[in-house]
């Protein structure tokens, strides 16, 4: 019993979301179906792809915002693309342009030492003007039947991109967990100058995360364009960025880094995803769940403050 | 001879932009022996320490380690030979847990995968040496501060520590813990490891170490066995400076009494508070750093909250809660860190000298700039702030001419009472003497003058009246005819178990 509070004490998000499934139930007796929860998950699937490389740079203690139209751009030309150089070929431009962009980022914030608030609202800028430049202001339709059916097909109950972040989710932790890097990214982000003096390299940890959700992001636009069949230059515009960082935050990972591990951008995820399928299972106007939605945030935030005061109390009395 | 030693620094000199911090100072050091590093504040304990451990380079002197000449050019060689230096701030990484904290950037692997079981078993290992009831696995967030610091200390172990420098270790401990870092100083110097412990506080030395290493302004005054003296002769040592003469004290003869406090308490910080200053006094807090010295004046200038106590001003109590009402009641307060809590780096002179000024000259909503320009010009000229014009950004002024703008935006307050912590730290010399010109003459010009220094001969030099404190308490009173080296020290050095003794 004891491990069990503990758990939750550390974990306060999962009562937030098995609490928040309740009442779902409680409003629609069908969002407990098997096939509606196989649903919400893979309806999130992306977004939680997404999440995994926010993650690293969370931890880090950095965020990346530049992701919201890097997302649109790279399914513009993951479509785009596809006609001329083939679908792998134009999957792998999509994902070099990721990369890039995470280059980009990680050098002027590790190595040149901008703001990275700056830097990734100036590359979000710059994505957007490439994301409506590139395709002309127009929706691209994929041309490649694999590609589509890759985007809607499934295995078992959970579609291909599911797994797909099934797997992500498993490296992801082996990563964080069980390598040089994943430690040294908790280090870099809960006290920067006590990892420099115990020889980690700071700036290369946190060139390599900003890489890795530059890469991730890129991803998320080519599944986005995989499961819709097409690009539109509005996707992703204008706040797929702060959903994303809502999860892993709602999840209990600390935006001032240090703090977290991937399952809870998971948990944070799929509390966002659940509010969403509430929502529409009770036919609610989106407007009105994007304002739940915001107003979910702040009560979760403010419940994990609360808990998280009572754990930091307890330790000063010991 | 010299492999006796399992540390001997000899003849080190280390200059820095117009100071020579070390002029030869040294220290020896024996495997499982305590030696000491004392001294007062200043007097290059930490540049000493710094040398060895390669943050900062050695003009000259050598450094033999085992035996051997070496000389490590950053923190990581000296690391790599078993030198390890634990700050008195910590630098633990407080949501890892124990053992990754101790394994940092150096995880013990299998294959290319961090081996947790090892690192676990290896950290345990090393905190069971220590006799600790840490574990491995436990979190540094739930740790209170002493068992912290014996992680550390665990840590410095871990990656193979020879000689380990611990400065002031027991600044932040409770007596029960402190007696528990004593355990296992005991248990390392079993273990034929060396310790230099860097200490004011002497019923400490006189309890842990073998040895005693004293230095004054850089040098080296002797090293001794602890148990061949007495208080006195270390205390002996540590002053007995050649005292400069270029200070001008307040002349004036003090009038009616300004500020009067009576009682002060706030838990954790100071006790049972009573002192007095006078118009045309400059009165000096004189003690070591954490003596709760600054704590006293926030309170007083409401910024830290009072569990207990009386203030007056003018003979009235008062009662002030804020910055606002402190300011109201003719209180400046020249903080210890200008750069942090005193100044806007990035704009004007102009601007950061009429800031506390502000609500009474603004016109409407908006700032009269004439009137900012009429207090720049009375008051540069006043301070003798060299600056190129009132628009300088302050950020690119010398130290002290930020320091001379952070006392002339509170002049412009026309305050009766004005309180400086640490008014010259981090002023080159020429600046520093023309500060304390201006201390003596602003209080003969009625002001009433606090002053907290660290540096011995400054507060001598400006004080007519000094109070002396150590561990939240006023030790002492000095009076202008009693204040002396000796007297200083003596006062400071004053804990609990010393008095009882």
């Amino acid at each position: 019993m004891k491990k069990v509070t503990k758990f939750l004490s550390v974990n306060t998000s999962i009562p937030i979301l098995i609490g928040i499934m309740i009442i779902a139930t409680i409003l629609d007796v069908s969002f407990m179906a098997p096939g509606n929860l196989f649903n919400v998950f893979n309806q999130n699937a992306i977004k939680g792809i997404m999440a995994i490389g926010m993650s690293f740079v969370i931890l880090n203690g950095f965020f990346d915002m530049s992701l919201c139209t890097l997302l649109s751009l790279t399914a513009a030309l993951a479509c785009g693309l596809q006609p001329k150089i083939g679908v792998a070929g134009a999957v792998l431009v999509a994902l070099l342009v990721g990369l890039i962009v995470g280059i980009i980022n990680g050098l002027l914030v590790a190595y040149v030492g901008i703001n990275a608030f700056v830097v990734t609202l100036a590359l979000m800028l710059g994505c957007r003007g490439f994301a409506y430049i590139y395709p002309d202001e127009q929706s691209i339709s994929a041309t490649s039947d694999a590609f589509r059916a890759f985007g809607t097909g499934k295995l078992g109950p959970l579609t291909y991109i599911s797994w797909l972040y099934i797997i992500g989710l498993l490296i992801a932790h082996y990563v964080l967990r069980y390598t040089s890097h994943g430690r040294n990214t908790y280090a870099a982000g809960g006290n920067a100058s006590a990892a420099e003096n115990a020889g980690i390299n700071v700036r290369k940890t946190i060139f390599i995360n900003f890489v890795i959700c530059g890469v991730l992001s890129g991803l998320g636009g080519i599944l986005y364009a995989a499961q819709n069949g097409a690009s539109t230059p509005a996707l992703g515009w204008p706040d797929m960025h702060m959903l994303v960082i809502a999860g892993v935050v709602l999840g209990g990972s600390k935006l001032s880094g240090g703090y977290g591990n991937i399952w809870y951008s998971l948990i944070g995820v799929m509390i966002l995803g659940v509010v969403n399928n509430i929502m529409s299972i009770t036919n609610a106007q989106p407007w009105v769940s994007t304002f739940c939605t915001g107003a979910i945030m702040i009560a979760v935030l403010i419940a994990d403050k609360f808990l998280s005061d009572a754990r930091a109390k307890a330790g000063l009395k010991n | 001879m010299a492999d006796e030693y399992l540390l001997e620094m000899k003849d080190i000199v280390k200059t820095f932009p117009g100071v020579k911090a070390l002029d030869g100072a040294g220290i020896k050091v024996r495997a499982g022996e305590v030696v000491a590093l004392c001294g007062e504040n200043g007097a290059g304990k930490s540049t000493l320490m710094k040398c060895l451990y390669g943050s900062y380079h050695a003009d000259s002197g050598e450094i033999y380690f085992k035996g051997e000449k070496v000389n490590f050019k950053n923190p990581d060689e000296a690391k790599a030979a078993g030198v390890i230096l634990i700050f008195q701030e910590l630098s633990l990484i407080t949501d890892l847990t124990v053992a990754e904290n101790m394994f940092l950037g150096s995880q013990p692997k299998k294959g290319r995968s961090i081996d947790w079981k090892k690192m676990n078993a290896d950290a345990d290992k090393v905190l069971q040496d220590l006799n600790s009831t840490v574990k491995s696995t436990d979190y540094v967030r739930d740790l209170p501060i002493s068992q912290q610091q014996m992680v550390e200390i665990a840590r410095g172990i871990a990656l193979g520590a020879k000689i380990l420098i611990l400065d002031e270790p027991t600044s932040s401990l409770t007596e029960r813990e402190k007696n528990a870092l004593f355990d296992i100083i005991r248990k390392l110097k079993k273990q034929g490891v060396g310790i230099i412990y860097i200490s004011h506080k002497m019923d400490e030395i006189f309890d842990i170490c073998d040895e005693a290493v004293v230095l004054r302004d850089g040098k080296l005054t002797g090293q001794f066995r602890i148990k061949d003296i007495v208080l006195d002769d270390l205390i002996q040592a540590m002053i007995g400076r050649h005292m400069d003469n270029y200070f001008t004290k307040c002349t004036a003869e003090p009038g009616r009494e300004v500020l009067r406090v009576e009682g002060l308490t706030a838990h954790g910080y100071f006790r049972d508070i009573t002192f007095s200053v006078r118009e045309k006094e400059v009165v000096g807090f004189y003690g070591l750093v954490g003596a709760g010295r600054s704590e006293i004046m926030e309170a007083i200038f409401g910024v830290r909250h009072l569990d207990a106590g009386k203030i007056f001003i003018d003979g009235k109590e008062v009662k002030i809660s804020s910055s606002v009402e402190a300011v109201k009641h003719g209180i400046g307060f020249v903080t210890e860190n200008r750069k942090e809590q005193g100044l806007l780096l990035p704009k004007s002179c102009r601007e950061n000298i009429s800031l506390a000024k502000l609500p009474q000259i603004k016109k409407g909503l908006f700032v009269d700039d004439s009137k900012t320009n009429e207090i720049y010009d009375k008051y540069h000229d006043a301070m003798q702030i060299s600056s190129p014009s009132s628009e300088q950004p302050i950020v690119y002024l010398s130290g002290g001419n930020q320091q001379k703008v952070v006392i002339g935006k509170w002049l412009a307050m026309d305050p009766k009472i004005l309180i400086l912590d640490e008014p010259t730290r981090g002023i080159d010399i020429g600046a520093k003497s023309e500060i304390h010109n201006m201390i003596a003459h602003l209080a003969e010009q009625g002001l009433a003058v606090i002053v907290i220094s660290s540096e011995m001969p400054e507060i001598m030099g400006v004080s007519n009246r000094i109070y002396t404190m150590a561990q939240g308490r006023i030790t002492g009173e000095l009076g202008e005819t009693e204040i002396s080296e000796e007297n200083l020290m003596r006062n400071i050095v004053i804990t609990d178990s010393t008095q009882k003794a």
